[in-house]
């Protein structure tokens, strides 16, 4: 598979955006000393439930990203970018090479900064 | 005894180098790849996602990308995984050297593979190297 294919493909952003969930998760127990059952009660969520968001496995609805996000003091900020601008700009940064690119809009997502926490 | 060569994995990029090993100029992951039902193609997206990551020295959840070294082996040993599909790889000076995939149901038979041709490999390529060292040593 060439760099801008896989750029292109719905499953390496569907893996970006679990990966980043399951990350600011990890970092939100880190912060507040909490284990999966702790974090499990804490958002009102099964335990199973927790254990598949622990796997970086979320693929729900995006009014549960929301949900969760904030739950964890962070804002789900969406930036939307043209795909083609974008393959040439991680083309420049990893000089790799470029095949072909048809404009088209992604998004990336990053949680920034802490909103609130839970009482 | 087959030929090794490795060949850059074009589409990972990031501090550590992703290769493929090559079987007599085949790689094992291309066959993989291009064999692949249409169905998985999106693990198989997932799991170059993981591999850029894991390039990048960013952490990922262990259900997706593991040691399964066994005990007492001195080379690393990884696996990737999403779904049903499977991707084994060994640790390489910067790097991994990505040598074949497979499908979960085929696991007990990939895992023989895959440690065969590690083993033919790194003893090709220590060959290779000791070669190397004998010919650069000045006759007395």
């Amino acid at each position: 598979m060439k760099r801008a294919e896989l750029l292109k493909s719905e499953g390496y952003w569907i893996a970006k955006l679990q990966t980043d969930l399951y990350r600011e998760l990890i970092s939100f127990m880190e912060r507040t000393h909490k284990n999966s059952s702790q974090l499990a009660e804490y958002l009102g969520c099964s335990k199973g439930y927790i254990s598949q968001l622990l796997n970086g496995n979320f693929d729900h609805k995006m009014s549960k990203l929301v949900e969760l996000s904030l739950a964890i003091g962070k804002a789900p900020i969406l930036e939307y970018k043209d795909i083609s601008g974008y393959i040439l700009e991680n083309d420049k940064t990893f000089s790799s090479v470029l095949t072909s690119s048809t404009p088209s809009s992604k998004f990336t997502i990053c949680y920034d900064g802490e909103l609130f926490r839970r009482a | 005894m087959s030929k090794f060569a490795l060949r850059n994995i074009e589409a990972v990029a990031g501090n550590q180098t992703f290769e493929k090993l090559l079987v007599d100029g085949v790689a094992p992951f291309d066959t993989f790849e291009n064999e692949l039902e249409a169905k998985d193609r999106r693990s198989l997206e997932k799991i170059y996602f993981y591999m850029n990551e894991v390039s990048n020295n960013r952490t990922l959840a262990d259900t997706k990308f593991k040691d399964v070294t066994p005990r007492k082996e001195k080379v690393k040993e990884y696996e990737f995984k999403d779904g049903d599909l499977r991707v084994y790889g060994i640790k390489k000076f910067g790097g991994k050297i990505i040598i074949l995939g497979g499908y979960k149901n085929q696991q007990k038979k990939d895992y023989r593979t895959f440690r065969s041709l590690k083993e033919q490999y790194l003893k090709q390529k220590s060959i290779k190297t000791n070669n190397n060292e004998k010919s650069r040593t000045p006759k007395k």
